[in-house]
């Protein structure tokens, strides 16, 4: 079986919550009060930390197992599958959300001429190649793209920091708490798309240091995102932050450093083309691994075909309009959407272990 | 292998006359193998024939040392030895050793040594007298460098090994030679370095060598194919070197090499990706040239690969991301322009692919002459006829240097042809095809392995202490260990050997 | 598997067949350099004015045939045409030209004075929402209709628009109007002070090309913009007035009284200035504002014969650019007090120290502003006086 290092884990976890939100950067646009858009995102990542930290130590109670196995061997075959394929299935949309993304923003501004069919192909193609290969060489891919994504990102940042303004975070907490824990509702309810890490984690080489090293991943990448979102808002000032759809991108043609250093649109192309595909590519692993135990196959390979196929169909269906995904992501859908799911699963299947264990243990001692 | 039966009639049976015909029925129809009956008077009075290749075969030797000694001074030995061992310890030869097989006295006679059959005898003594046609050992011709050693290998095997044993003296270079091809019989040799390489990796190449079954090895290319990892990848995932410090050095990093007779160029396994980034120039001048050598093969690399379809994406797709004094200044150049952009770059870039294998094939004076008339003339005529684009003769020419800079002629072919559908992608889908084109290309290269050893690495899997040595060349003194891929992280240089100014002075 | 995987391969190479959506030659663009919308009251429609350039004549050798050498045809075309919308008028341009209009290296759009008072949203609402263009093109305003404007060979450069472009950025030389991209302005639209536009008109026959006097572009002064409308225009010296408080002066130059003769001039070239804005309750709780601007100057000419290079003239130097400024951001704070515009920026201060009052005074801010107590304090520091330490001729 294929096993990947924590460093490995890190990486993925990382990539996965990082990649695409530093683009969408959601926290300023969700926030009543613009300026502590930054600390709405922090606590947010606080909140999703600790889900993440549930997910990955109930996922490594049976450490080479994944949560699918789990769910059937401990609510039986009937019930466990029920609870699987919802597990995938958050998952399945979450691969389906991604795809649409990337191809959303690309025929909104640069590309406009280009159906987004063409793109959701593009990248569900590229990335299904890499989810065949498997976990390990996703990882591999991942752990090349990395230093590539965050250079990709810094360069933007540092070129646009000669034209931000620390004034525009003030006032801070100048409303009080209230806006900043409103605000950070999306960003913790969005570490959803971290469900999979207990995928993840049945592969681990190391589960121990894995689970730290994805706590680690996904602590980094609320953290910079945190950041991009403060550098947004110095950038823009709090109300145009709000208006931009995508922030980094219009940032990345907005730098301007001696009217020379502009035009930076390629290196965001590539920053967001590489991120989406190791997400996408993770993503369509996990599904292709939990829909292979749900259904008791023996290769998960031949599934990554039809799966990716079925996720370029279900995308293109997903939304008729962008408008949608902007009110799916915001602070009175989002968590209240995803929350149940993302303490619910993990939650009950250790709930439903522990009691499932009690039982055996008063079982053997009765007799 | 014979069947006992046939090994029976293989053995000789110790009859001159009657081993002599059925040696004459193999060998006689070469044409080439001559057969010098004789009659050794002294002590015991022996008939004797010694046959031999009459091209290959040193003949003063044979004539001085064996047909003297034997025919004319007595030979001196223990008295009551058998006839043979008289006549092996009187010979004042080097090399000869005994065989009763008539298949291998073939053998021998054919590779240009001589055999020498007595009466009474079922062995025959081999005496080893080749002298084969070999050029002298030259400078490299295809990896030369401004400084180092200028040894190349030579197409013979013992002169290859001699180099590679003058550099490793030592009891660890493990040697183990086989014979390979049905007709060419050729010896192949396994060399690494024990303790050092990773026993797994040596039986591997032990293993993969070994269950090769063909007709002939002409060259060590032969195999390379035949030993692949993924044989249908556009990557080579098993390097080959002229040079003997190289084959050295990589077997101090743990390798394992493959020579074969009557080829100059070494295999080296496993090779990874950075291997083919590096020139064994590298390890020889100062680490910061050769580190910012290195960056520029790295870029080299890139645009070798990339640069006509970002061109192309950019002028086609995205103009917007061009700076406005060129993008006017490309708008006005292409002003009637007869074809897209694409269909520009494609052509151009046949055509200098053609120029430049039309370049190679050539004697040298004349292939530079192909290449100044192909690339200066065909591309201003181009330019002037309004053909081609200005910018893309640039950026045409920009990728062909390119690619003549990097270091290893395969890997650079392997680009060479990649650069195509990347090409058409980034024309149909822009940047984002380019870009998801090469994550895919990113995604081939991590799957790929060269002997069990990952192709990326020490980048993926990343492994930051092998990144001393990988797009950066740390200094001598910082690089402490071998490669993981040797038998662990062993050490390989002392610590605190940074030099420093004398103190208190 | 292996087939699968071929299918897969077989569909990235399709793609490239399917059809280049978003192709197009570089020759087959019309790149607007420079645009003007303009509202016709008479019709009610918007008028855009777009300049394309003719890149073929900037190329030096190539184009076949036609102009030939770089000074031959004109490099550039301007056409108007009209339309409900801004979009609508665009589209109706792209009818009359043989290359469609693409936006993406616009350099510097013109809004006309009527368009500007009938409403900056309207006006730049395609344009941002059209995402081809970047936030990093120049604005200005007009007085009157900007459309004709662009039809004047105003410059000497070869395209008028690029010529403009570069006079912006010139006009940080005396700082008489702001330099202000349209990522800037869509900032402050949002922001609750008002927004400032640098204003462009004409100068007729100052330039003379090859002997033949011709109109040039001049920048000066302020276009107030408040909420969304332009509601009124400052001059030079009151635009450097809201300049200072808004720490946007790059350099200009002071004509201030020389020491000891009142008859006389000296220049004072402003090279550093920066302000800051402090809004503070007094006991009353009611709101005023401290202005602090400090300003660094050298001399930059002398018509008197004082010595001035010596401390205590200097000082009397220092007094008066004090005075100076002070007058000039006086003058700025009376005119827009006249305009109930908050040019200063004042509002977004306030909001963003005192987020609690600025709840309260959000309603009637643009009353407040009329009436709010505002100090300003100058420090003015002399650093050199150039190359000479004495005049020709001292006295």
């Amino acid at each position: 079986m294929e096993r990947i290092s924590a460093w490995q884990i890190g990486v993925l976890v990382f990539l996965l919550r990082f990649s695409q939100a530093i683009v969408s950067l959601t926290p300023p646009k969700y926030t009543t009060k613009g300026p502590d858009a930054w600390i709405g995102a922090l606590i947010g990542t606080l909140v999703g930390l600790g889900i993440v930290w549930l997910i990955a130590t109930t996922a490594v109670l049976e450490p080479n197992r994944t949560p699918i196995e789990r769910w059937i061997t401990a609510i039986g075959p009937v019930l466990g599958r029920i609870a699987g394929a919802i597990y995938v299935g958050i998952i399945l949309l979450n691969t389906m959300l991604t795809v649409r993304m990337y191809g959303g923003l690309l025929i909104s501004q640069p590309m406009p001429e280009t159906p987004v069919e063409a793109f959701v192909v593009l990248l569900a193609a590229g990335a299904c190649y890499a989810a065949w290969h498997g976990l390990e060489v996703t990882a591999r891919v991942g752990e090349v793209v990395l230093p590539l994504v965050l250079v990709g990102v810094g360069v933007v940042f540092f070129l646009a920091s000669r034209d931000m303004d620390p004034r525009a975070l003030k006032p801070m907490l100048g409303w009080g708490w209230w806006p900043a824990i409103r605000t950070s509702l999306t960003p913790a309810a969005l570490y959803f798309e971290l469900l999979c890490v207990g995928l993840l984690l049945s592969r681990a080489a190391n589960p121990k240091r894995a689970v730290r090293a994805a706590l680690i991943g996904a602590a980094a990448a609320g953290v910079m995102i945190a950041g991009g979102s403060a550098g947004i808002v110095m950038f823009y000032g709090s109300e145009e932050a709000r208006r931009i759809a995508f922030p980094l991108y219009d940032l990345a043609r907005s730098v301007t450093v001696g009217d020379f250093l502009e035009r930076m649109d390629p290196l965001f192309m590539l920053i967001w083309t590489m991120g989406s595909f190791v997400k996408v590519a993770t993503l369509l692993w996990s599904v292709t691994l939990g829909l292979t135990q749900l259904l008791g196959l023996q290769e998960r390979r031949p599934l990554v075909m039809p799966i990716t196929l079925f996720c370029i169909l279900t995308s293109l269906l997903l939304y008729d309009s962008q408008a949608e995904v902007t009110t799916l992501f915001s602070p009175q859908v989002l968590p209240w959407v995803v929350g149940p799911f993302l303490l619910g699963l993990p939650g009950v299947l250790a709930l439903a272990e522990l009691v499932q264990r009690q039982r055996q243990r008063r079982r053997r001692v009765a007799p | 292998m014979p069947t006992p039966g046939r090994r029976i009639t293989d053995r000789l049976t110790g009859n001159l006359a009657h081993d002599t015909k059925r040696l004459r029925k193999v060998l006689e129809p070469c044409g080439d193998v001559a057969f010098r009956p004789f009659f050794a008077p002294e002590p015991v009075g022996l008939p004797a024939v010694l046959i031999y290749s009459k091209h290959n075969a040193d003949k003063a030797l044979l004539q001085r040392e064996v047909l003297e000694t034997l025919m004319i001074r007595a030979l001196r030995s223990t008295p009551d030895a058998e006839a043979l061992a008289l006549v092996e310890q009187g010979l004042p030869v080097l090399h000869v050793e005994s065989d009763s097989s008539i298949s291998t006295v073939t053998d021998s006679v054919l590779r240009g040594n001589a055999a020498l059959i007595v009466e009474g005898s079922a062995t025959a003594l081999l005496i080893m007298a080749k002298k084969p046609a070999a050029r002298q050992v030259a400078e490299p011709s295809t990896e030369s460098v401004v400084r180092g050693p200028r040894e190349a290998f030579v197409e013979e095997l013992e002169k290859n090994l001699n180099l590679i044993r003058k550099r490793l003296p030592t009891e660890r270079l493990r040697v183990e030679t086989t014979r390979l091809g049905k007709i060419s019989r050729s010896n192949v040799v396994i060399v690494w370095l024990d303790g050092i390489a990773d026993n797994g990796i040596v039986d591997e190449v032990r293993n993969r060598v070994m269950s090769i079954k063909i007709d002939a090895v002409l060259d060590s290319g032969y195999l390379e194919e035949f030993m692949e990892d993924s044989p249908f990848s556009p990557f080579p995932q098993i390097e080959h070197t002229e040079r003997t410090d190289k084959l050295a050095s990589a077997l101090l990093e743990g390798r394992v090499g493959v020579l074969v007779d009557g080829s100059p160029y070494a295999l080296m396994a496993p090779a990874l990706l950075v291997h083919f980034l590096q020139s064994s120039e590298d390890y020889y001048e100062r680490f910061i040239l050769a580190t910012s050598v290195r960056v520029i093969r790295f870029g080299a690399l890139l645009i070798s690969l990339l640069a006509p379809s970002f061109y192309v994406a950019i002028t086609s797709i995205h103009q917007e991301m061009i700076p406005i004094g060129l993008a006017l200044r490309l708008a006005g150049t292409r002003e009637g322009a007869p074809f897209p952009v694409f269909v520009e770059a494609l052509l151009m870039e046949a055509a200098f692919e053609i120029l430049r294998e039309a370049g190679i094939r050539l004697p040298a004076p004349v292939g530079q002459a192909v290449s100044i008339v192909g690339g200066l003339v065909v591309g201003e005529a181009a330019v002037q006829a309004g053909v081609a684009n200005p910018i893309t003769v640039v950026i045409v020419a920009l990728t062909g240097i390119s690619s003549f800079a990097l270091p290893a002629y395969n890997l650079a072919f392997s680009l060479r042809l990649l650069r195509f559908p990347i090409l058409a992608i980034s024309a149909a889908m822009g940047l984002p095809g380019l870009a998801v084109a090469c994550m895919v290309l990113l995604t081939h290269l991590a799957s790929l392995r060269s002997f069990g050893v990952p192709y990326l690495s020490p980048f993926g899997p990343a492994r930051f202490g092998e990144w001393k040595d990988a797009v950066l060349r740390a200094p001598w003194w910082a690089m402490l260990l071998r490669p993981r891929m040797a038998r662990g992280r062993t050490r390989r240089i002392g610590r605190h050997q940074k030099p420093r100014p004398p103190v208190g002075n | 598997m292996r087939r699968g995987l071929a299918l897969l391969l077989l569909m990235l190479t399709l793609l490239p067949l399917t059809g280049c959506w978003n192709r197009r030659e570089m020759e087959s663009l019309g790149f607007v350099i420079g645009a003007a919308f303009d509202w016709i009251e008479e019709t009610a429609e918007y008028q855009v004015t777009v300049q394309i350039v003719q890149a073929a004549a900037l190329s030096p050798g190539g184009g076949g045939g036609g102009g030939g050498g770089g000074g031959g045809g004109p490099a550039f075309t301007t056409i108007s045409s009209r339309g409900k919308t801004i979009f609508d008028a665009v589209r109706q341009a792209n009818t009359r030209t043989p290359r469609k209009t693409w936006w993406g290296h616009m350099q510097v759009l013109l809004i006309g004075e009527a368009a500007a008072r009938r409403g900056m949203v309207e006006a730049l609402d395609w344009i941002s929402r059209d995402g081809e263009t970047r936030r990093l093109y120049w604005i200005l305003v007009t007085r009157g209709q900007a459309g004709g404007l662009l039809r004047l060979k105003a410059t000497a450069e070869k395209i008028p628009a690029l010529g403009l472009r570069e006079m912006i950025r010139t006009v940080g030389a005396t700082s008489s109007a702001p330099m202000i991209r349209v990522g800037e302005l869509f900032e402050m639209l949002q922001a609750p002070s008002a927004a400032i536009v640098g204003v462009v008109g004409i100068e007729p026959a100052n330039l003379s090309v090859g002997g033949t006097p011709a109109p040039t572009f001049h920048v000066e002064g302020i276009g107030v913009i408040k909420r969304d409308n332009l509601v009124g225009y400052l001059d030079a010296t009151e635009s450097r007035g809201v300049l200072w408080v808004r720490s946007k002066v790059r350099s200009a130059l002071l004509p201030i009284e020389c020491p000891g003769d009142p008859e006389s001039l000296v220049g004072m070239e402003i090279t550093r200035a920066s302000a800051d804005i402090a809004p503070s309750l007094d006991r009353q709780g009611e709101l005023r504002l401290a202005v602090q601007i400090s300003v660094e100057a050298n001399v930059g000419d002398q018509e008197c014969f004082a010595v001035i290079s010596r401390p205590e003239p200097i000082a009397v130097l220092e007094e008066r650019l004090r005075d100076h400024v002070r007058q000039e951001v006086e003058s700025a704070l009376r005119r827009c007090r006249e305009l109930t515009a908050d040019c200063f920026g004042f509002g977004d201060r306030v909001r963003q120290e005192m987020p609690r009052v600025w709840d309260k005074v959000e309603k009637e801010w643009a009353e407040t502003f009329r009436t709010l107590p505002v100090t300003v304090e100058i420090q003015a520091m002399i650093r050199s006086t150039g190359a000479e330490i004495r005049p020709l001729i001292p006295r």
